[in-house]
């Protein structure tokens, strides 16, 4: 512990370089950017860019070592496709449809509802709808997914589901094994909210919402006292359950996910704690956290229609809000920043950054990436 | 390397971590001055230990995680994570080296194993003639077949590759550089000396192993 405080009193305490030169610029984005250091020659071109004014070319630079994707990427997204939330998890369908998506700069949005998916043909183990060891295999023998010919596009209706039941990585196996698996089909709202709009249901917790869409299986006097239910259960569920409705035909079984239209699985009706509470009879969904003037509309800024039928729907809904474009600047800003947007600069940065996300840069992750880590590390 | 020589590379780098180690920090601490080793808080009210300051201190540089650490290792030395001994060596670390890149959770377990993992890399590139020309245009020529006492070989210059090698030509100020590169010949010597037998071609060797242990588990490397 003292050599750990020790290490970082000198690194906080550390003067600041009054000017930081091209060359250490260079460095500093091709580490962050790729996770690996530059060779001399790569650097001295980077150097160059930066020095003549263009230091977003270097990044772009940088963007083209194969470790951004096969090191920085896949860590990065690892963490979004597992209740841990961890980076060590194995490498999976979800994981790979989106350093995919960004490799091949697809709009981003996208990975919340298109009809896009990812396998690797030279695996060595067969890709397959009930095991995960293909991407396993794939990561094991540290192929370069950067090589558009390893990692290759298909359609996930192809693959997994029909196209009217796809919905981007939401849908992909490994989110079926994580979100979909036992549970009330609630888990892949939350991780939806966690990990794309960055916010966990507390955060978002109202309990001005009303309350007809909570299901049957919310206790309404919790401990006997209704006044629970009132102030805390409504708070999160009243908005859950109006979304829930979106996987009511999705589940995971025998290690698969699957679909089935018409009827919806058993578990989202099973338990009645209050017969007056809400059936779910098909996948019709509503958003009622975008009620104009409620919190959380002001907050995250949805878009468009706020109640429809499916997943795919529902998540076009949600990425076309500026709570998703909000939540992927931020995310960029702490991967190549290296710290939380904080103080009043640093959020106005990452806010301009999400505005230009959504609009002129057409959800390009890798603009995205790009015009943050140039701003932060070449104009710091 | 054996123990011996491990453990001063070890003592050695940590050294040169927390002594030379000045990448930039623009913020400084929330909560106002600190004297002997705690502060007030704005309020002026309960003092703040160092723990506190720290966990309130914002930050801008990260710490690499496990497979940046290895790829950047691999990427420096030319030897490349699929080696049989480097993959065994990191397979036996891999669970203890940062997770996240997250500096402020750094703790002496994870440099341990990043130490662990370097020596390996080092010691592969340095004794498997497989990479001998990754060894001659870090270190230069002739380094291997020189006992420690020839007037030919230049210490001074193993160190100042080593470092330009790993931690970036023209990167580093001038001053900082100069006091890392001295506890790097410090070691050099340390190791010679130490040795049963100092003045043959293989102390050579376990010396420019130790300082390319030191040099490639520094701060300059797993800090980004």
């Amino acid at each position: 512990m003292k050599l750990q405080l020790l290490m970082l009193t000198f690194v906080l305490s550390a003067p600041a370089i009054a000017q930081t030169s091209p060359r250490e610029i260079a460095w500093k984005l091709h580490n962050r950017i790729a996770g690996v250091p530059p060779r001399p020659t790569m650097l001295a071109s980077m150097e160059a860019e930066v020095a003549a004014g263009r230091p977003e070319v270097a990044a772009n630079m940088a963007l083209a070592n194969p470790n951004f994707i096969n090191i920085t990427m896949k860590n990065w997204v690892k963490s979004w496709s597992n209740r841990e939330q961890s980076n060590r998890a194995d490498f999976n369908d979800h994981s790979a449809t989106l350093i995919g998506i960004i490799r091949d700069d697809i709009p981003f949005d996208q990975a919340l509802y298109g009809d896009i998916y990812y396998t690797i043909p030279t695996s060595g183990t067969a890709w397959a709808n009930n095991s995960n060891a293909h991407y396993r295999a794939a990561e094991q023998s540290r192929l370069n997914f950067a090589d558009a010919a390893v990692l290759v596009r298909e359609a996930q209706s192809a693959r997994l589901l029909p196209a009217n039941a796809v919905s981007g990585v939401i849908t992909t196996r490994q989110s079926g094994e994580a979100f979909f698996q036992a549970g009330t089909n609630r888990r892949i709202n939350r991780f939806t909210f966690m990990n794309f709009l960055c916010n966990d249901y507390e955060q978002i917790h109202d309990v001005t919402v009303p309350t007809y869409h909570i299901g049957r299986d919310v206790e309404r006097t919790p401990g006997g006292d209704s006044r629970t239910f009132l102030n805390k259960c409504v708070g999160c569920h009243a908005g859950q359950d109006g979304l829930r409705g979106a996987y009511a035909y999705y589940d995971y079984s025998n290690n698969m996910i699957t679909h089935t239209p018409g009827a919806v699985v058993a578990k989202i009706n099973r338990n009645n704690l209050y017969s007056s509470g809400k059936i779910t009879v098909n996948d019709s969904w509503e958003n009622l956290w975008a009620l104009p003037g409620t919190q959380n509309q002001n907050k995250l800024v949805f878009k468009g229609a706020v109640a429809g039928v499916g997943a795919k729907s529902l998540n076009q809904m949600l990425a076309r809000s500026e709570g998703f474009s909000n939540c992927m600047a931020k995310k960029v800003f702490e991967l190549v920043c290296m710290k939380e947007p904080v103080n009043a600069d640093d959020k106005a940065f990452v806010a301009a950054n999400a505005r230009r996300f959504e609009s002129t840069d057409a959800y390009s992750m890798k603009k995205l990436i790009v015009k943050t880590s140039v701003g932060c590390i070449a104009n710091e | 390397m054996n123990n011996t020589h491990y453990k001063i590379a070890v003592f050695v780098l940590l050294t040169i971590v927390v002594g030379t180690f000045t990448h930039c920090v623009q913020n400084a601490p929330v909560g106002g001055s600190s004297t002997s080793g705690s502060s007030r808080s704005p309020s002026g009210g309960t003092a703040q230990t160092p723990e506190q300051v720290l966990n309130t201190a914002q930050v801008d540089v990260g710490l690499k995680n496990f497979e940046q650490i290895n790829y950047s290792f691999a990427e420096l030395t030319g030897v490349p994570v699929s080696n049989a001994q480097v993959s065994a060596a990191y397979t036996a670390v891999e669970a203890t080296l940062p997770s996240e890149n997250e500096v402020k959770v750094l703790q002496s377990s994870n440099q341990v194993a990043i130490t662990r993992l370097a020596a390996e890399y080092c010691n592969q590139l340095v004794t498997n003639g497989t990479f001998s020309a990754s060894r001659d245009a870090i270190f230069g020529t002739p380094v291997f077949t020189l006992a420690p006492n020839n007037a030919m070989l230049d210490k001074v210059a193993i160190v100042n590759r080593t470092t330009n090698a790993f931690w970036g030509a023209g990167i580093i100020p001038q001053a900082e550089l100069d006091v890392a590169r001295l506890e790097l010949l410090n070691l050099f010597d340390d190791i010679v000396m130490m040795d049963a037998t100092p003045n043959v071609a293989a102390t050579t060797s376990k010396a420019v192993r130790a300082v390319c242990t030191a040099a490639l588990s520094s701060a300059y490397v797993t800090i980004m």
